[in-house]
């Protein structure tokens, strides 16, 4: 928008808010670009965010299903094992001793012998903490990042278009300087001014500080 | 005004325009990042919820189905061998059976007592995985309703946005224009086009989007009450859900939840204010207004409960016992006319939804036969204790209809088919007796009764029929105290001759332990889909 002087000498004044308005203007598609960097970020880190929590919940279904199962085999074993040693006592009954010790052995080699305690429990937890150290090293598992940094780049994205909302009101002031009384021409393009570098501090300081 | 004034004017219009254009950006920016976030929660609790449910239920499986059965086998095992004067097998057994109880939760307090052998599968779980379940599904539903909410804003403030572009080309317009009528008129549209899109703007703005998770308690008391109830608790349920109901009072889910608790407590007036609350709330899916419309039939509210039903069904739902209720409610005014033609109208419906599947190549759902058997047990109830203010109905009449509902599931489920025409055989009323065997293990004398005592291991069903044929396809189904107990359930074709005496045994006798449990028990015996007979005996409690 060009600024009409009735005067044929030219003003100095016009040249500095028509110099302002462009570099308001500019400043403006510059912000408002970072803006939308930022979205554009914080929408990449969301689904990345996503597809870890789908990887969390997947490994817990499916180290519930095989840990349980594993569990379950060593229920079967336990009883077996012990209703074996119960029988050794009586010579008439090593037939049914013979077939819990071979139940036994049977589900032995349902469940890792590694998960034994010495007392002869089973460290169902230390299995599920195994598997699930195993599936982080091939998958991430750890979504709280990624959705921090979505907040983060969405918190700066809208931080920033309020400084482009910012920013048009230094435009506003800066094209009503024409409609104003000559003394307040001074002051209108004085608070554009300020207004224009306040507007690039704020944006250095978000993009830099948050 | 001259030239130089009135374009210092719309100067100044398109600087106010476009200062209210980046301000409506920003907050169409926020509303969308606000939708964006609410989305993304909204997915995360989908997934949450649905992990936690597939290791919850893999956890309960293995106390239930491993850890307590084999407590369960052993504890057998042990009784048997008592019974058999092994008292030192039943030592063994008892000493591995209680040393299994520290392998499983399940097997311990507060969900276990040894005395009763009985576990509390729901109390645990509940604890295990329900309410957090719950909670979750909660959430998620909670997110999506503020994701729609910002999404809708978003969407207002883009329509604001383009009617201040709108503004703005016709201020640019006027700038252009030497006709001083022309470029007002312009200038005038331009500017009562900005000035409705920022008021729009200022509404949307101010319009409040509620997110229940910010409401204290509400989902953590509607949980709670969710894992209550499942328990059977509906006392301490129904406080529950008045503590979410008070943190928000529009919590629809919450009242629906209420209606139930208060259903099963006896409390039809109050459960039916609770659900004409969800459906003010927005709740207005078919299985709420069907639900509404069965507590207004046991109410008397015959008139409200048709109104209700068809409110159901035009919901679109489909579903066959909203349908049985209708016909249900239709007999309790005294139509029998439309009665018959709303029952009809679900058999028909069901024998669709039968022969659909099957020409997709896919099972029947299995809810048709629930819904047939429901229907019927509906009307049973009906004739023998009708609502308050039902018309009495004929006998005769309700046995007819029992009839068509019975052999319509039995038959859509056998043959795909519901049978038609006349009973091809004629079958006795049912005789129950305890048989008596001799020392060769053959029957000596049956002592007939329709009312055994507990300890009845074994009960026979004895008959005459007539009109039989061998490969006929029969169905014996059992029901205890009004449910089915399927693992009685006989198919098998007929091969006694066309006429005779007969005899069922309901009877597990090769067990040591199997006892008939204290219960109703209703024989029904199906012959070619069609409901033949039925008889009723009973086992008293020990």
């Amino acid at each position: 928008m060009s600024i009409e002087s009735p005067a044929e000498k030219p003003n100095p004044l016009e040249t500095v808010v028509a110099i302002l308005i462009a570099l308001i203007t500019v400043t403006g598609a510059l912000v408002a670009w970072r803006a939308s960097v930022a979205a554009d970020g914080a929408g990449d880190a969301d689904n990345g965010g996503l597809r870890a929590m789908l990887n969390v919940e997947e490994t817990r279904a499916s180290n519930g299903v095989n840990g349980y199962e594993a569990y379950g085999a060593f229920v079967n074993y336990a009883r077996y094992q012990r209703l074996g040693s119960l029988l050794e006592d009586d010579p008439a009954l090593d037939a049914e001793r013979a077939d819990a010790n071979d139940l036994a052995l049977a589900n032995q080699f349902l469940f890792d012998n590694k998960f034994l305690n010495r007392d002869g429990t089973y460290d169902l937890q230390r299995q599920l903490g195994e598997l699930w150290a195993d599936a982080s090293r091939e998958r991430d598992l750890n979504p709280e990042p990624q959705f921090q940094e979505a907040d983060k780049l969405r918190a700066r994205s809208n931080w920033l278009l309020a400084v482009v909302a910012f920013l048009a009101v230094g435009l506003v002031l800066l094209t009503l300087v024409e409609a104003v009384a000559d003394r307040l021409q001074t002051v209108f393009t004085g608070l554009g001014a300020v207004i224009l570098v306040a507007g690039i501090a704020l944006a250095l300081w978000i993009e830099l500080a948050l | 005004m001259t030239d130089a004034r009135f374009k210092r004017l719309l100067a100044a219009l398109i600087a106010v325009t476009t200062l209210a254009a980046t301000v409506i950006t920003f907050l169409q920016s926020d509303a969308s990042a606000r939708d964006d976030r609410a989305n993304r929660d909204a997915r995360r609790y989908t997934f949450e919820a649905f992990g936690r449910r597939v290791s919850g239920d893999a956890r309960v499986n293995f106390d239930y189905n491993r850890a307590y059965q084999a407590w369960y086998e052993l504890n057998l095992l042990a009784d048997s061998a008592e019974a058999r004067d092994d008292l030192a097998g039943a030592e063994r057994y008892r000493t591995v059976r209680d040393e299994l109880t520290s392998l499983s939760p399940l097997l311990a307090a507060p969900y276990f007592d040894p005395e009763t052998g009985t576990p509390n599968v729901a109390q645990y779980e509940s604890d295990t995985y329900l309410v957090e379940i719950t909670t979750l599904t909660e959430n998620y539903l909670a997110a999506a309703v503020v994701k729609d909410a910002w999404d809708a804003k978003a969407n207002a403030y883009v329509f604001h946005l383009t009617l201040l572009a709108v503004a703005l080309f016709l201020f640019g317009l006027a700038a252009t224009l030497n006709n001083a009528s022309t470029r007002w008129l312009f200038t005038g549209v331009g500017s009562v086009i900005a000035l409705a899109a920022i008021g729009q703007a200022a509404l949307t703005f101010f319009q409040p989007v509620l997110d229940r998770r910010e409401q204290p308690g509400a989902i953590e008391a509607y949980a709670r009450g969710v894992g209550l109830a499942y328990q059977d608790r509906q006392a301490e349920a129904l406080a529950a859900f008045d503590q979410a109901i008070a943190a928000s009072p529009d919590y629809a889910n919450a009242f629906v939840a209420r209606a139930e608790s208060r259903g099963a407590l006896g409390q039809l007036a109050e459960s039916a204010a609770d659900l004409e609350a969800a459906r003010a709330h927005g709740n207005t899916a078919a299985n709420v207004a069907g639900e509404l419309a069965w507590v207004y039939y046991l109410l008397g509210r015959l008139d409200e409960a048709v109104a209700m039903n068809q409110t159901a069904l035009a919901a679109g739902s489909g579903d066959l016992w909203i349908q049985f209720d209708l016909a249900l409610a239709r007999l309790a005014q005294g139509d029998l006319t439309a009665a018959r033609a709303e029952y009809q109208a679900g058999v028909d419906a069901a024998a669709a939804q039968v022969a659909q599947a099957t020409a997709a190549g896919q099972q029947p759902p299995s809810d048709v036969w629930w819904s047939l058997d429901d229907g019927a047990a509906s009307l049973a109830d009906f004739m023998a204790a009708p609502p308050p203010g039902a018309t009495a109905v004929d006998e005769a009449v309700g046995q007819e209809l029992i009839r068509l509902l019975k052999s319509a599931a039995v038959g859509l489920e056998y043959s795909g088919q519901v049978p038609t025409g006349a009973l091809p055989a004629s079958l006795s009323p049912f005789t129950f007796a305890v048989p008596v065997y001799d020392d060769q293990g053959a029957v000596s004398e049956y002592v007939e009764g329709d009312v055994f005592e507990f300890g009845a291991d074994e009960v026979s069903v004895l008959f005459d029929y007539a009109g039989m044929r061998d490969g006929q396809d029969v169905v014996y189904k059992v029901y205890i105290d009004g449910e089915e107990d399927p693992s009685w359930r006989v198919i098998a074709p007929w091969d006694l001759g066309p006429a005779g005496s007969a005899e069922k045994s309901l009877s597990l006798a090769y067990s040591d332990n199997f006892v008939l449990a204290p219960g109703e028990y209703t024989v029904e015996m199906y012959v070619a889909g069609q409901l033949a007979q039925a008889g009723v005996f009973a086992i008293v409690e020990p």
